[in-house]
């Protein structure tokens, strides 16, 4: 793909940003080196990139992040210009996550950002519709910056589309901040989506992700514990639309003491669909008192889906406590005779039981429940 | 050596390395380095027909196109192959009649290691198929397990006498392609053992071979393969120690085992050659290629092994469930101390119906080691209604040492179920504390609690295996408290 | 007569909070001493000072056991040497079997006393007589040492490895809590039936119905790290009626 890549499309997102055309170039010329993410790269072996997005045309697809209710007391909303003034903050990316091809592409052509400093304590979520329209390369970048002591909730909302999606996002939690993220990715685009958390000290950070793609989707989350007694709760339900592929990868890095970080999966899968869950918990040396889980259950509903998983975990230190469990299989024989054998008829009891395995993510209360398919509200 | 030897028989823990000894038997070398002459050496010396020549160089073609993996966690200083021996043997080498024949020097080698031949045969009742650096030198209860038509000889022997079933299953399993380290013991492999066991036979003793490494800069490449025929089984027990020295030595050995029809082979290891010193220097390199084929349906493969020796151990035992009904098993217990680094896991790969597996691993890490699980379940497409547990535990007992959990789950098959669990953990101030307030000390609390943690592995042993395997623990964690 | 147990001045702290306050306790050999306290009032922090738990800094005082300091020593030679505490909440250890851990521990007692590991018939029968004392089922000391045992169930073995190591002196942490009232007196019998002129008993209890079937010598009211008041078994029936307040507000 990256042969036919045709640099003046692109010059336009260059011009926006006139002063970061060397760190744009020197983004470029990595990702020419290291080429777009492929199944030989162990952290995509699941989802070949390079091949999905080599048919659609390496030109600018235009995004647009709207964000609901950006008036609101205590949010600042910035631009481009913000990166440009502080060019260490375009790159910090690239510090967290070394050689990631997505990450390259991004920051070489992002052509549209946002930075939402949260200064006050929010009574009401905030709203981030994320639209693509026309075919091409869209490469959103959003930044989401809570102040210390400062509580927030955001929805991150994605929705039809087409050609490529490739958005960098970076949430940085600031010391005693705490954020509540609901993420719904409805995209018809071919969806990637690298999402990089830095936790200061005292910081809590959790997020319900509701993916139902119908298309290839990647969602991939780094959260960095930088400081201290930091806690995060990642949560996907993943059910792709069928033949599509929904790939998830949770890096926990615990860097700092006293942290704990819990990543879990309920994956639905039908024909032809393919969920791929890699998790790592990455304990470095002279950290104590870490604990960590990964949780991992998928239903197959039919004889053309698959389920991969990686739970990793490696540990530098011996004052830890991780677990993980990995239960896949397809809807247990005996729990639906047993609501068989209490009248409900066979479609009705798996759907309860598959309700079941969702509601324990996405309550009827969740922001998210209006947006799962009916039959498992 | 005599200040070694009775440093030796005192038979006290407190010996670094119990094992350390040299026996100074003169080798017959092939010379130094590898090419396609030293391969004609090896073959010739052992008089092999022309088909296993080829054999071999067609391997040995193929390595010269490989590279050497590096996706394991293993870290270790370039190998020079051209550096080493890849063919000795005891000079006595040529055929021996009875144990009486053979150098008393060897036999007081085995004696070191607390396997005396004889009591061995009489007292356990275990056929013993000593390996010697590359030559087997006795082979014992030959005729009880001849009544039953077992076939358990050397693999020279095999080659000369059941050339038919050698040329039937070897590479069968493991193809001469198939990894860097597999290809290159293809190509020179010495000498192994060899089992065969006729349909409908259950094996009237555990078969037992130990190897051992010995002669300065010889590398050991064994191949072993077994092969039980429809509703046979068998146990197959294999221990391992060497003499201590300061140069790394490569060991890549291959273990192929093929289960037809109803058939069950259960493959016990307890593997403590030398690790290196406290500082990592020295050790044994050990790549290792083991892998199960159940051919048969009805078939059913099981390892245990209990890994506490060696700078670098580096393997996967394996099991292919391509009969119906068939399944494998996977009991491991792992102990990294000082600098050893250990990558070890499995593979169950689910192509039959109604297969299932089961994987019990428990890493335990201490001083500066690393430990790394890596395991695949692949559930194939046509796979259906099989089954996996896994239970993957670590357990770390100082700050500088790592532990890592690699598995690769990979489900095609909707009415197949797999569990996995893992935990990573230290052992609790809790459970310490009141072993000791029962009166143990630090040491035999955590000899104690690392014994518990690996019960439900350790009970998969065979009784004679279990007791040496305990005390192996003991001795591989030793000093590691602090 | 040597003093067997005796503490002065003992203040200790846990993570810079004052737990224990300038405590003295004299206990004599053959004497069963009461502790009462409300909760909080750092009781079992005294009992895992004396068996040596770490994590606790001794401020000041001095604990002798025999003529013996015994702060200086490890909680395997504290208990070699006769202090044996029965835990509150014992810890479960998975894989190991009740039974070879009971083995273990008496073993490691008569090395230290220079004996030779108890031959395994002799120690069969004398688990199995135990056992049989405290009603617990042979099954039971196969399975792994408190693994999945209940509150009752870790009670009574407890009491077990009690009386088959037969201390000098024995720490009981709130051994009636968890106990069915059937399971509390056999366990509450047994104990007092190990009672002689050599051991002595440290009884450390919310409420007076252990002291009514363990008939203490002297009971001490224990608020916020000290004794605040000592007496006979009617402090504990006073206990019982009007609860810590009168002590509290002293």
């Amino acid at each position: 793909m990256l042969n036919n890549l045709v640099l003046e499309n692109f010059d336009q997102s260059f011009l926006k940003s006139p002063s970061l055309i060397d760190e744009r170039k020197k983004a470029f010329s990595n990702l020419k080196k290291i080429g777009m993410p492929n199944k030989k790269v162990e952290n995509w072996k699941y989802t070949d990139l390079d091949n999905l997005t080599k048919s659609i045309e390496f030109k600018p697809g235009i995004i647009n992040l709207e964000l609901s209710n950006q008036e609101s007391k205590g949010i600042n909303v910035r631009e481009f210009d913000y990166f440009i003034k502080n060019k260490a903050q375009y790159l910090n990316p690239i510090k967290i996550l070394e050689n990631e091809g997505v990450v390259y592409l991004n920051i070489s052509y992002s052509n549209e950002a946002k930075v939402i400093e949260i200064k006050e304590i929010q009574s009401q979520p905030l709203i981030i519709n994320i639209i693509s329209e026309g075919p091409g390369f869209s490469l959103p970048r959003l930044k989401i910056d809570v102040f210390p002591e400062i509580e927030a909730e955001i929805h991150l909302i994605y929705l039809g589309g087409e050609g490529f999606i490739n958005q960098l996002t970076e949430v940085n939690l600031q010391k005693n901040s705490k954020i509540k993220l609901f993420r719904v990715n409805k995209s018809s685009a071919v969806h990637s989506e690298t999402f990089l958390t830095y936790l200061d000290s005292n910081t809590n950070i959790s997020l319900v992700n509701l993916s139902m793609p119908e298309n290839n989707s990647r969602f991939q989350v780094y959260n960095s514990f930088q400081g201290r007694n930091s806690f995060s709760n990642f949560k996907s339900v993943s059910i792709p639309k069928d033949n599509c592929h929904d790939d998830f990868l949770v890096h926990n890095l615990h860097k700092s003491s006293n942290c704990e970080s819990n990543v879990g999966i309920r994956s639905i899968l039908n024909k032809g669909a393919v969920c791929s869950f890699q998790a790592l918990v990455d304990v470095e040396l002279n950290t104590s008192s870490s604990k960590a889980e990964q949780d991992c259950k998928a239903i197959l509903l039919h004889e053309n889906a698959t389920m991969n998983a990686k739970p990793e975990m490696k540990i530098f230190n011996d004052d830890v406590v991780c677990k993980h469990g990995t239960t896949i299989g397809t809807l247990d024989k005996e729990q639906i005779f047993y609501l068989q054998s209490r009248g409900l008829d066979k479609i009705s009891a798996e759907k309860i039981l598959l309700q079941g395995i969702i509601k324990n993510y996405i309550s009827d209360e969740s922001p998210l429940n209006s947006f799962l398919p009916k039959v498992y509200q | 050596m005599s200040d070694n030897q009775e440093k030796l028989s005192e038979n006290d823990f407190k010996d670094p390395y119990e094992f350390g000894f040299e026996t100074d038997i003169e080798s017959d070398f092939a010379p130094k380095g590898l090419n396609e002459d030293v391969i004609r050496f090896i073959s010739n010396k052992k008089n092999e027909p022309s088909w296993l020549l080829d054999w071999r160089l067609d391997a040995y073609k193929r390595w010269l196109t490989m590279t050497e993996p590096d996706w394991s966690s293993v870290r270790y200083p370039s190998i020079d192959y051209q550096d080493s021996y890849y063919y000795s043997a005891p000079k006595d080498s040529e055929k021996l009649e009875s144990l009486d024949d053979v150098d008393p020097k060897l036999l007081e080698t085995y004696n070191k290691l607390g396997i005396p031949l004889k009591e061995q045969e009489w007292l356990a009742g275990v056929a013993v198929d000593a390996v010697f650096d590359s030559v087997s030198v006795g082979t014992t209860f030959k005729e009880r397990l001849k009544e039953d038509g077992v076939i358990f000889c050397s693999f020279s022997e095999a080659v000369k006498d059941y050339p038919e079933l050698i040329k039937k299953y070897l590479g069968s399993v493991v193809p001469t392609t198939d990894n860097y380290f597999s290809t290159l013991n293809s190509a020179v492999f010495s000498d192994g053992s060899f089992v065969y066991i006729p349909p409908g036979v259950r094996c009237p003793m555990e078969l037992s071979t130990y190897f051992r490494i010995n002669a300065a800069g010889t590398g050991q490449f064994e191949r072993t393969l077994v092969i039980a025929d429809k509703d046979s089984y068998v146990s197959y027990l294999e221990g391992c120690t060497a003499p201590m020295r300061d140069e790394h030595q490569l060991h890549a050995a291959v273990v192929e085992l093929v289960a037809l029809e109803g058939a069950e082979i259960k493959y016990s290891t307890v593997q403590n050659w030398y690790p290196g010193d406290e500082n990592g220097k020295g050790g044994v390199y050990n790549f290792v290629t083991k892998r199960g084929d159940c051919r048969g349906d009805n078939s059913k493969i099981s390892w245990t092994q209990v890994e506490t020796g060696s700078a670098i151990t580096w393997k996967y035992p394996s099991c292919i469930l391509r009969g119906n009904n068939s399944s494998g098993e996977f009991y491991s217990i792992a102990v990294s101390n000082n600098y050893q680094q250990v990558d070890s896991g499995t593979k169950m790969i689910h192509l039959g119906n109604n297969t299932s597996s089961r994987i019990i691993s428990k890493g335990i890490s201490t001083g500066n080691s690393s430990n790394t699980y890596r395991g695949l379940v692949s559930v194939h497409p046509k796979s259906k209604n099989s089954r996996n547990f896994t239970q993957c535990d670590s357990l770390l007992l100082t700050d500088s040492c790592s532990a890592n959990t690699i598995p690769y789950i990979e489900s095609k098959n909707y009415e197949s179920i797999i569990e996995h669990e893992a935990t990573s953990s230290k052992i609790s101030e809790e459970q310490l504390f009141y072993c000791q307030q029962r009166g143990l000390d630090e040491e035999e609390a955590v000899s104690l609690i690392v014994n518990g943690f690996c019960k439900d592995v350790l009970q998969k042993l065979p009784m004679e295996f279990a007791v040496e395997a305990q005390k192996l623990l003991s001795v591989s964690l030793e000093g590691s408290v602090g | 007569m040597n003093n067997f147990l005796k503490i002065q001045n003992l203040s200790v702290k846990v993570e810079n909070k004052k737990i224990i306050n300038d405590l003295n306790l004299d206990i004599k050999k053959g004497e069963v001493h009461a502790i009462m306290g409300p909760n909080g009032s750092g009781k079992s922090t005294l009992s895992n000072v004396l068996a040596g738990k770490s994590g606790y800094t001794i401020i000041e005082g001095s604990v002798d056991f025999c003529g013996e300091d015994l702060i200086s020593l490890e909680p395997n030679e504290r208990a070699n040497k006769g202090i044996f505490l029965a835990f509150q909440y014992p810890v479960e250890i998975p894989g190991v079997t009740n039974i070879n851990f009971i083995k273990t521990a008496l073993d490691s007692n008569r090395k230290f006393r220079g004996l030779d590991p108890i031959k395994p018939g002799d120690f069969l029968k004398l688990v199995k007589e135990k056992s049989e004392i405290l009603g617990i089922p042979e099954d039971r000391l196969k399975r792994q040492l408190n693994v999945g045992f209940s509150g009752g169930e870790k009670k009574r073995n407890e009491a077990l490895q009690l009386m088959i190591l037969n201390p000098l002196l024995a720490i009981l942490d709130e051994t009636d809590s968890g106990l069915d009232v059937d399971a509390f007196k056999i366990v509450a019998d047994t104990i007092n039936s190990t009672r002689s002129n050599d051991n002595s008993l440290l009884v450390i209890t919310h409420y007076q119905r252990l002291l009514e079937r363990i008939k203490p010598d002297i009971v001490h009211i224990f608020i916020d790290g000290s004794i605040v008041e000592s007496g006979g078994p009617e402090l504990a029936a006073e206990i019982e009626n009007n609860g810590f307040e009168r002590f509290a507000n002293a």
